[in-house]
């Protein structure tokens, strides 16, 4: 497999989680699944609900590269 | 541990032998909740993998710490000792939850590289491309 291909049953995403409103440094965490708008994610010690996804850089290999909007759950 | 270490962005091209040779000079550490890792303006050549729970990495300006990002499940942090000698950027300190890490130390993994030059070349190609998406982390954030 070259680099440019990908697997889409064994995507690892790399996922920029973004909190909104600013004031959040945010976390980088890696996730088995795509992420989607209204999955739950836990990072500094409080629960997030997920807002909005978009491609942050294009996936190489097995790996995705995703942003992800999230906001107090 | 290799599960793990398949799940690292840097990894990630390597085959099983080559993650076998990996996986032989990693050292697995388990910090308790708030525990510092290690402090910025220090020396260190350990570079660590966030197997489980989080890191939190911070900076002190003016006795007052700043954090900059959490770092996750399959996350580098200290990696810039595989670069260079240089002192500690940030400092990290184990997250609420307290984490579980994978070690490895930057003289263990130059000297496996040079024992075996793809596994060098293939953590390097990743390398930047890990630093960047870090970047870009910061910049959402910072916008």
């Amino acid at each position: 497999m070259t680099d440019d291909e990908t697997k889409e049953d064994t995507i690892i995403y790399k996922v920029s989680y973004v909190v909104e409103g600013g004031g959040h440094p945010g976390a980088i965490i890696n996730a088995d699944h795509c992420p989607e708008p209204g999955d739950k994610v836990s990072f500094d010690g409080n629960n997030y609900v997920i807002t909005a996804v978009q491609e942050l850089m294009p996936p190489i290999g097995d790996f995705g590269f995703l942003h992800a909007a999230v906001k107090l759950a | 541990m290799k599960k793990l270490l398949e799940n690292v962005h840097i990894f990630s091209r390597l085959n099983d032998d080559e993650l076998t040779l990996v996986e032989g000079i990693c050292h697995a550490q388990e910090i308790p909740a708030g525990q510092l890792i290690v402090e910025q303006n220090s020396t260190g050549k350990d570079v660590y993998i966030v197997s489980d729970g989080s890191i939190e990495v911070f900076v002190t300006v003016d006795d007052a710490d700043k954090v900059l990002v959490f770092l996750g499940h399959g996350q580098l942090f200290g990696e810039m000792a595989l670069l260079d000698q240089g002192h500690r950027s940030a400092s990290g300190r184990a997250g609420r939850e307290g984490c579980n890490l994978v070690r490895i130390n930057s003289d263990d993994f130059k000297e496996l590289s040079e024992r075996h030059p793809s596994i060098g070349y293939s953590v390097m190609k990743h390398f930047a491309m890990d630093l960047a998406f870090k970047l870009r982390h910061m910049n959402l954030t910072s916008a």
